[in-house]
């Protein structure tokens, strides 16, 4: 089992090297962000589950802005039917485990940070080790099992998570501070029933791109501690539409996860 | 619509605002309200969230998210005055 803890050096914090200036300076002029909020992004641990329909553009945007340490995990490996719409990989990875194929397109996109693949699917036994040492949980998971578990393992670490999820033309996302909103069970309160999700659910990919891109800002926002979050916040985007519309969420006192009572 | 709640007498009248997702609608023809995904809804008999998706012609087979003013609420959860009520199918891919 991998974990960033595992044999990773601390060693990219100094400052902004002359490249980095150059190959970030379309964020290092931008009065929200600077030196100093690419020092944080340079300083944060994100670990992003999932390297499919959302962790394709959550992985390519945190990837090129320059996210110093970034984990991603996927058990999985490419199959023709993922390649409308998990944009990181392509033909010629078929049969390659999508963790192996991420890490090389990421790789090649941005060398000056730190990537950490691994092969796993995440469960309720190695769910805290997996999380341990990353500052930022992204959901790009595409089942609900799996998020519950992360959602309940970064409730009790402490640590950020953000949700992303996809249907058809349709999208949702959602940031979870512990201690500051909803968590993904007060909102969810139970898994809906294996035969209420379509098998595969059909999505369009821009869609993905479009949930994805939200989650990134999001993990951008949570490391330099700009803007408003998505927390209390759940935000539907109908691609049919072209709407954005928002539902207040509350924090459940009988929530199991988080909850006081 | 009107007209037929004018025959609805004897109860207090309660203001539900209905938001619905992901490609849900009020698929009640007799409602003003059909085919939208956003809505207010004079109701003068008590309902409960079971009743009232019914009463929109929403299956709760595909209503398997239900907030109430933000919060879970059960199917048997007694509508109120006031109250906005978000439905989602289950958006669970990524």
């Amino acid at each position: 089992m991998s974990s960033i803890d595992d044999g990773i050096d601390e060693g990219l914090n100094e400052g902004l090297s002359a490249k980095e200036k150059q190959r970030y300076h379309r964020q290092l002029i931008m009065s929200e962000i600077g030196e100093a909020g690419q020092l944080m992004l340079k300083g944060g641990k994100v670990l992003v589950v999932g390297t499919g329909g959302l962790g394709s553009p959550v992985l390519y945007y945190l990837t090129a802005a320059g996210i110093g340490t970034i984990g991603f995990t996927d058990y999985d490996s490419v199959d023709l039917s993922n390649l409308q719409r998990q944009v990181l990989h392509r033909t010629p990875d078929l049969g390659k485990p999508k963790a192996v194929s991420a890490f090389e397109k990421l790789s090649a996109l941005n060398p000056e940070i730190r990537l950490v693949p691994a092969g796993e699917r995440v469960d309720r036994e190695n769910a805290g080790h997996l999380i341990s040492g990353y500052d930022v949980v992204v959901d790009c998971t595409d089942n609900f099992p799996a998020r519950y578990i992360l959602n309940e393992a970064c409730i009790k670490s402490g640590k950020p998570f953000v949700h992303g999820g996809i249907l058809g033309f349709f999208g949702q996302a959602m940031t979870i501070v512990p201690g500051k909103g909803p968590c993904f069970q007060c909102v969810f309160r139970e898994p809906p029933p294996p035969e209420a999700m379509p098998h595969p659910p059909g999505v369009l990919g821009a869609v993905a791109g479009t949930i994805g891109t939200i989650q990134a800002a999001e993990v951008i926002k949570l490391l330099t501690g700009r803007g408003r979050l998505l927390t209390g916040r759940l935000l539907m985007y109908d691609a049919l539409e072209v709407s954005f519309r928002e539902v207040e969420v509350k924090p459940d006192s009988d929530c199991q996860v988080c909850g006081k009572n | 619509m009107k007209s037929e709640q004018k025959k609805l007498v004897g109860c207090a009248w309660m203001n539900i605002t209905v938001r619905l997702f992901a490609g849900l609608r009020c698929e009640n023809e007799e409602l003003e309200s059909f085919g939208k995904n956003d809505f207010e809804h004079i109701l003068n008999q008590e309902m409960n969230l079971e009743e009232f998706l019914n009463y929109i012609g929403i299956s709760i087979d595909v209503a398997k998210i239900i907030l109430v003013n933000g919060l879970f609420e059960p199917l048997t959860y007694v509508l109120r005055d006031t109250d906005e009520i978000s439905i989602f199918p289950p958006v669970g891919g990524g």
